[in-house]
């Protein structure tokens, strides 16, 4: 009798009338992202760690755009990551010629540049996403279906520790369970592992390995342990590339103390459009420990389902890591672009601006005094369209 | 992350919104928490897409992220989040009773968090024990005792008996039962 209440309850509950959803699920996309990004960088809860490095390499002068010119190949194609890293299909029997890292692991990546790129997929038509920040580089190899996925991360150079059976990196737990040891990679350690916390469905298994001296790389895969592919991805990796990448969009006007902190993005196989969206990170003021992280996002306009702005809330993820659900942004028109701007909380979308579709924020949104994403919208962002002919090596522009 | 990955994940979740937000609410017996809930829930989702999206079954997948996210958050304090809205406050989400079903309601909403998911996921998503379990994350055990314990507290609430959780008196009025005791 209860239990029969109970789904009458239910289904009585469930059938009304719900208001209009304010779920948003770009919100979701973007913050999803983000969260990606950190997972794959092992900094889930340390924006100021990312921040902490960008102040130390500024006063090196290691990230200066004058630094990235050890090889400037033009790339041809629309995909500059797919174009600098042929990938040979399983049926060709001759994987193409591999660069060894030698010796140490980087210090830093370098934003600008692609440090690594897979020299052999299981997959013959792969689609392939990459982001570096200053602590690490990841790639991401799926099948076209994007049911199969190998997940590879490298981190800078003392950035991990083993400690037993647990690798962490930046503090975080990167690979647990490491009780398995796989076959040296290029002459380095390696272990087979688990991905820690999975969530429900299948756990990720994890290769972990050092790739070069000091530094470590894991390769996250869903299947059995001692995956042939999983090994075989790891030793023909090619590394130590450094390729310079080119951006959608470019910042000018700004001070010299602003660099490039991290990027991010993907090749939509075979031929699709490059998503590119990377973010900056400028120094701490003078006077202030506080982090100023100014992110940009540029996306595909006709890509749908991203970078609507048309709705009423916005996820915002603060940087102590919570998130909070805030108001609608204002419509406005600026330079003849229709954009929603909330000022409070200083993110700024706009559908289409030549093609692109973009979102600024400043976060924390007081945490630079002297611009608002208005004011780098109008006078500081240059959007270079869609073809990447058009693009730009120096993200950031005197 | 990839646009093809992103228009697969948008299409889906927005065909599943619906009953996203109705499992959410159950769970919640709060609009604005469920769709807080779900907001998190959707964002999980989109970090373990290629994992969602290849699952055996892709809805359960993440049903079970929701039901998950519900009870970490529940744990970590979620619902003071702060949240600006230009709504007005909503109204009861039963207006009318012609079964009875409002005391039950109120007593539902008493349950602590995962008693109230084993019975929306045995009761309204008609799992059975194993599938409940597997959504929970936890044995089968626990979901038969989750729910006795539910369906306990409820028949006890719904005859007009507090649950001895509620029975128990507070500290003064112990101590003022203490002392007639003493004194008597």
């Amino acid at each position: 009798m209860l239990e029969s209440d109970l789904r009458a309850l239910f289904e009585r509950q469930a059938a009304s009338e719900p208001p209009p959803a304010p779920v948003s699920v770009p919100a979701a996309q973007r913050i999803g992202r983000v969260h990606l990004r950190r997972r794959r960088a092992g900094t889930v809860a340390s924006p100021l760690l990312a921040v902490g490095a960008v102040a130390a390499v500024a006063l090196s002068g290691a990230i200066s755009p004058g630094a990235a010119h050890q090889s400037d190949t033009p790339r041809a194609s629309a995909t500059p990551r797919a174009s600098a890293t042929p990938r040979p299909s399983p049926a060709q029997t001759q994987p193409a010629p591999i660069t060894k890292a030698v010796g140490a692991a980087p210090r830093q990546f370098n934003p600008l540049l692609e440090y690594a790129s897979f020299g052999w997929l299981p997959f013959s038509h792969p689609v392939i996403v990459g982001g570096t920040g200053l602590s690490y580089e990841f790639l991401e190899g799926s099948s076209p279906s994007l049911q199969n996925t190998f997940n590879w991360t490298a981190n800078a150079a003392g950035a991990c520790r083993l400690a037993g059976k647990n690798l962490t990196c930046q503090g975080q737990s990167v690979a647990d369970r490491l009780t398995s040891r796989a076959p040296d990679i290029d002459g380095h350690v390696a272990y087979w592992g688990y991905v820690p916390l999975p969530p429900p469905g299948p756990v990720n298994q994890i290769l972990a390995y050092q790739y070069a001296r000091g530094g470590w790389a894991t390769l996250e895969f869903v299947g059995n342990r001692y995956h042939p592919d999983a090994l075989k991805i790891a030793q023909d990796m090619r590394l130590g590339q450094a390729l310079r990448l080119r951006f959608a969009v470019q910042l000018t006007g700004l001070a010299a103390r602003w660099h490039l902190a991290t990027d991010q993005g993907f090749n939509a196989t075979p031929a699709g459009p490059l998503d590119r969206g990377f973010g900056f990170i400028s120094q701490p003021r003078p006077d202030s420990n506080a982090p100023a992280p100014l992110e940009i996002t540029a996306q595909p306009a006709s890509t749908e389902g991203v970078g609507t702005c048309a709705n009423t809330r916005w996820s915002v993820a603060s940087a102590n890591g919570s998130n909070t659900t805030v108001g609608p942004g204002t419509r406005r028109v600026i330079n003849g672009y229709h954009v929603y701007v909330n000022s409070q909380d200083q993110i700024l979308c706009a559908n289409n601006v030549d093609g692109l579709s973009l979102a600024i924020q400043i976060d924390p949104p007081t945490s630079i005094p002297s611009l608002n994403v208005v004011s780098i919208f109008t006078h500081h962002l240059r959007v270079l369209g869609t073809d990447p002919a058009n693009w730009t090596r120096d993200p950031i522009a005197p | 992350m990839t646009s093809q990955r992103d228009a697969e994940y948008a299409e889906y979740v927005s065909v599943r919104l619906p009953a996203l937000r109705r499992l959410a609410l159950l769970l919640c017996q709060d609009r604005h928490r469920a769709d807080d809930l779900v907001q998190q829930a959707i964002i999980r989702v989109y970090v373990h897409w290629v994992k969602a999206s290849g699952a055996d079954n892709t809805d359960a997948y993440v049903n079970a992220i929701l039901v998950r996210e519900f009870l970490h958050e529940r744990r970590s304090g979620w619902t003071r989040r702060v949240r600006v809205t230009d709504q007005l406050p909503e109204s009861p989400i039963l207006t009318a009773d012609p079964d009875g079903l409002i005391d039950l309601q109120a007593a539902v909403t008493k349950l602590p968090p995962g008693q109230r998911a084993a019975l929306v996921l045995r009761y309204y998503c008609d799992l059975n024990i194993d599938q409940t379990a597997a959504a929970l994350g936890c044995t089968t055990g626990t979901v038969k005792s989750q729910t006795a314990k539910a369906l306990a507290a409820l028949r006890s609430r719904l005859a007009g008996d507090a649950p001895s959780a509620d029975r128990q008196p507070s500290a003064r009025a112990r101590h003022h039962s203490g002392e007639a005791s003493h004194h008597a």
